[in-house]
């Protein structure tokens, strides 16, 4: 008996250590994200896995066909009144607790180009000043998006007081900031921007070449009504990437998963499978164009446009995508020449434009811009009422870049105007607060800091 | 009784480790609790009858559209 109960002691304190090994074992096991790299190599492979996500089908940094068609959907330039379908949600609402994971999405990939930043703080090869301009842009872009969609719509007047993103600028998980202001969030995004700009990336394998980082900064500028420098980047661009015209403009219509090119400046997609892109083309046809984007071709069949972007039913056949082009740098010159009172060269950029899209173009004049505003946007960015030439301009943007995920920011920057729709015998309207996302909850629980978007506080 | 010792022995051994594992277990935060707040917008009301009109006469400015379009089509067709 004594034996026996010597040999269970034995085997109860042989267990516990067994098992407190193990669970030491375990819980040393690495886990992922836990190997930090040190050589330029390691940091190249990081880099690399970012680039190749956006090969493939990308959902956050540049978007998606996805993303084109989801973020239409909430807009005005597809009918929901009229959908055949289940396919897409009926407004932003209803998908907002999906939406706002984009917040910690981004996060996690602004860690990964802090942690190349802070390893290479002076590049020295060439390699790394690769890689270093490109997570400047990558880190950029992530905190532009996360301004256009996690901060109200921007207004210089009150950017220094109104809540922008966390800015978080190193490699440190225990960092837990609160919101910088808008300005300040600009002014990081565009200070990124520079440092990329001024190390030279030329390198097409690495996506953000300084023509990419140019239109990226016209975006910025663009956002943020900073018309002067708006002006010279986007003029910048356009000397070094036309916009395309006939068969060229036709064939990008109908592109699916494929390179860059046209006037394409950077497009995820470009490699892999085509089941997402042709499910979600699929699901663009289960709503018609709205009747007052089809009002706007006035040019019906002398349009291109008219004839590529939907079939007889007015369902969609232009292939949905996100992606930046020199069209827009246009768009963007073309509207902060109006903002600068340069009326004239707005009018001609915009005469240019039409001409390579209508047939037998007869260019607008001032006396002949057309009178009547027809869509939701009322009122421009500035909440000034909307001048004939910057409704033509815009209207023109509309048509344009339909199903290219362009609305929805047009929508958001020029007055957030509320409207609702009719789904399954319920009205779903879309409130101002909608068009920022919330913050995650979850992400408030753990920095209280972080403040929450208006309208979403007791939600 | 030997062998009824061992059993009570390791039942009360594995008790033990249950708790503590349990303990330890409920020191880690819980992400599911953090990821599992939606936002509750307030219900959308059902559409009234204004409300039906007004895609009542979409519907039917959309089937005009597409007739004129069929008949453009039909007599590009014939000639």
């Amino acid at each position: 008996m004594k034996n026996l109960s010597k040999y269970f002691l034995m085997f109860l304190l042989g267990s516990v250590l067994l098992l407190s090994t193990a669970c030491k074992k375990f819980l040393d096991t690495p886990q992922y994200g836990d190997i930090i790299p040190k050589s330029s190599e390691d940091f190249a492979a990081l880099i690399h896995s970012h680039l190749k996500e956006l090969e493939g089908s990308d959902r956050t940094l540049i978007g998606s066909s996805r993303y084109a068609v989801e973020f239409e959907s909430y807009t005005d330039n597809l009918n929901t009144n009229l959908s055949t379908t289940f396919d897409l949600s009926p407004y932003v609402g209803s998908d907002i607790n999906i939406l706002y994971y984009k917040f910690m999405t981004y996060y996690q990939n602004i860690k990964d180009f802090n942690l190349v930043l802070d390893h290479i703080p002076s590049p020295e090869t060439a390699l790394e000043k690769k890689l270093v301009a490109t997570a400047r842009s990558m880190r950029a872009l992530s905190y532009f998006n996360l301004l256009r969609e996690f901060s109200e719509p921007y207004n210089p007047s009150t950017a220094e007081s109104t809540d922008g993103v966390p800015l978080v600028q190193n490699f440190d998980l225990e960092y837990l900031p609160a919101r910088a202001s808008q300005k300040e969030t600009a002014d990081f995004i565009i200070t990124d921007l520079q440092a990329a700009l001024s190390i030279g990336q030329s390198d097409p394998q690495y996506m953000f070449t300084d023509l990419v980082n140019k239109a990226l900064l016209a975006k910025v500028y663009h956002w943020t009504q900073e018309w002067d420098k708006a002006v010279e980047m986007g003029e910048s661009v356009l000397n070094e990437q036309a916009i395309v015209e006939g068969e060229a403009f036709i064939e990008q219509t109908q592109i699916g998963v494929a390179p860059k090119s046209g006037s394409v400046l950077i497009r995820a997609a470009t490699t892999g499978s085509s089941s997402m892109f042709n499910r979600f083309k699929t699901f663009s046809r289960s709503r018609p164009v709205s009747l007052d984007l089809y009002a706007l071709f006035t040019e019906k069949e002398r349009d291109m446009r008219f004839v590529h972007y939907f079939d007889d039913q007015l369902l969609n056949i232009k292939s949905p995508h996100q992606w930046i082009r020199s069209e827009e740098m246009l768009f963007i010159t073309a509207e902060a020449y109006v903002h600068k009172n340069n009326a004239e060269k707005a009018l001609d950029l915009l005469n240019q434009f039409r001409e390579k899209r209508i047939e037998d173009y007869s260019p607008y004049s001032m006396a002949t811009l057309p009178q009547s505003l027809t869509g939701l946007i009322t009122e421009d960015c500035t909440g000034a009422p909307l001048s004939p030439l910057l409704a033509a301009i815009l209207n023109e943007r509309r048509k344009e870049f339909f199903l290219e995920g362009d609305r929805w920011f047009e929508l958001k920057r020029n007055g957030r105007p509320e409207f609702w729709v009719g789904f399954n015998g319920v009205k779903y309207e879309t409130k101002a607060y909608l068009y920022t996302f919330p913050i995650r909850k979850g992400e408030i629980i753990l920095n209280p800091k972080i403040t929450q978007n208006k309208g979403y506080e007791n939600l | 009784m030997k062998i009824y010792n061992i059993l009570k022995y390791s039942i009360l051994t594995l008790c033990l480790i249950s708790t503590a594992c349990s303990d330890f277990a409920e020191l880690t935060p819980d992400r599911g609790n953090l990821d599992n707040q939606d936002f509750v917008l307030p219900a959308s009301p059902p559409l009234s009858d204004g409300d039906r009109l007004v895609i009542q006469e979409q519907a039917a400015a959309l089937e005009q559209i597409i007739a004129e379009k069929q008949n453009l089509d039909e007599d590009e067709q014939d000639m």
